[in-house]
């Protein structure tokens, strides 16, 4: 399904964007085998995929990569802006592990909105919240979304 | 009453923050518009203070109050501190992540200033498992953070027992690295606060708690 584009009249400073994600083991592994990216020691060391490994690291549970959650994140914007807005930045702290099953909010919110060269440009904060109240991941983004 | 957040992070000195001041005061107004109660913040950038940068001109742009403080790091967690001059920041190597916290509450109180353990409830970086191994100089301290927007709920619960156990009194801060978390906690004083001295002194002498009447 394509989406109908956002136009950046149709953005108001403190608008939230949301949607959420269950990070399950099996999805977990999905992108495991999907990405190539990691390092070999930390795909092999468990920490990834099982409690044990995750303990040894001194962690209660198996976490996700945190490029899983930085994809996450990302997902969550270029939907919002698609199909023919663009992604300008995007920049994010890791500040808590995820843990496997967490039950994730994801959050983008316009904290400014201003036309640079004709652009319409848009910023936003934007977090994955646990149900435990924490935000393991915060950062912000800026898009462009047509004008017209 | 005045409602100040004591505890931000900025892009101009934080290395992990993602907001401007200019963000900060923005998102303050549209707080305020919905009926939150915020009126100022406190830059508590990490382990860095700048005496020479001045917030006053663009916060009177909004009609609110940005003072600056910092946030260092001890050997009983990470503390805020208020009311710091030049003298301090040459006496103290600020990026040290070690600092003794009976040293730092000394100076400070040599120079009329104040610290507060920031997240006290919070593993490794807050003061409870300090107290729980005895290496706390309790009665140095009179206020800590029991209200930190970066904590979850058990970690603040675990902070205000903390206050109630020894009876300090609180604060509340959001510390906010990113726009949105400005004002999400806050502390509420009695007295009319303008500058770094008179927040000290309320720090010290009034009547203040934190606050958390701040929902989204």
């Amino acid at each position: 399904m394509v989406n109908k584009q956002l136009l950046f009249s149709d953005i108001e400073l403190g608008q939230e964007f949301s949607d959420t994600y269950i990070a399950s083991a099996e999805k977990v592994q999905q992108f495991l085998d999907a990405n190539r990216t990691l390092e070999r020691t930390e795909i092999e060391d468990g920490r990834f995929t099982s409690k044990e490994g995750a303990s040894t690291l001194g962690l209660e549970k198996p976490i996700l990569p945190g490029v899983m959650s930085m994809s996450i994140i990302s997902k969550l914007i270029t939907d919002i802006i698609a199909p023919n807005g663009k992604l300008h930045k995007l920049d994010a702290s890791f500040r808590r592990p995820v843990f496997h099953n967490d039950s994730l909010s994801l959050s983008a919110l316009v904290v400014d909105t201003v036309i640079e060269e004709d652009k319409g440009i848009i910023k936003l904060d934007v977090a994955l919240e646990n149900d435990r109240g924490e935000k393991p991941l915060q950062g912000t983004a800026v898009v462009e979304l047509p004008i017209k | 009453m005045i409602y100040l957040d004591l505890h931000a992070h900025s892009t101009d000195a934080s290395d992990d923050a993602g907001a401007t001041v200019e963000g900060y005061l923005k998102w303050c107004m549209v707080r305020k518009n919905k009926g939150h109660n915020i009126d100022g913040f406190v830059l508590t950038e990490h382990r860095s203070f700048d005496h020479k940068i001045s917030y006053d001109s663009i916060a009177d742009k909004y009609g609110l109050l940005v003072l600056k403080g910092a946030e260092l790091e001890t050997d009983i967690g990470h503390m805020l501190v208020y009311g710091l001059d030049k003298k301090f920041v040459n006496h103290f190597d600020l990026s040290d992540v070690h600092l003794s916290h009976a040293d730092l509450i000394n100076a400070l109180n040599d120079i009329g200033g104040f610290a507060v353990p920031a997240h006290a409830g919070r593993p490794s970086i807050g003061m409870s498992e300090y107290i729980d191994n005895n290496l706390v100089e309790i009665e140095k301290i009179i206020a800590v953070e029991a209200l930190n927007g970066g904590s979850n709920n058990e970690e603040n619960a675990r902070a205000q027992l903390i206050a109630d156990k020894y009876n300090f009194k609180t604060v509340g801060g959001s510390d906010a690295h990113f726009v949105s978390s400005i004002g999400k906690c806050v502390t509420l004083f009695k007295s009319v606060i303008k500058n770094e001295e008179d927040l000290v002194n309320a720090l010290k002498n009034d009547d203040y708690s934190a606050y958390a009447g701040q929902n989204d």
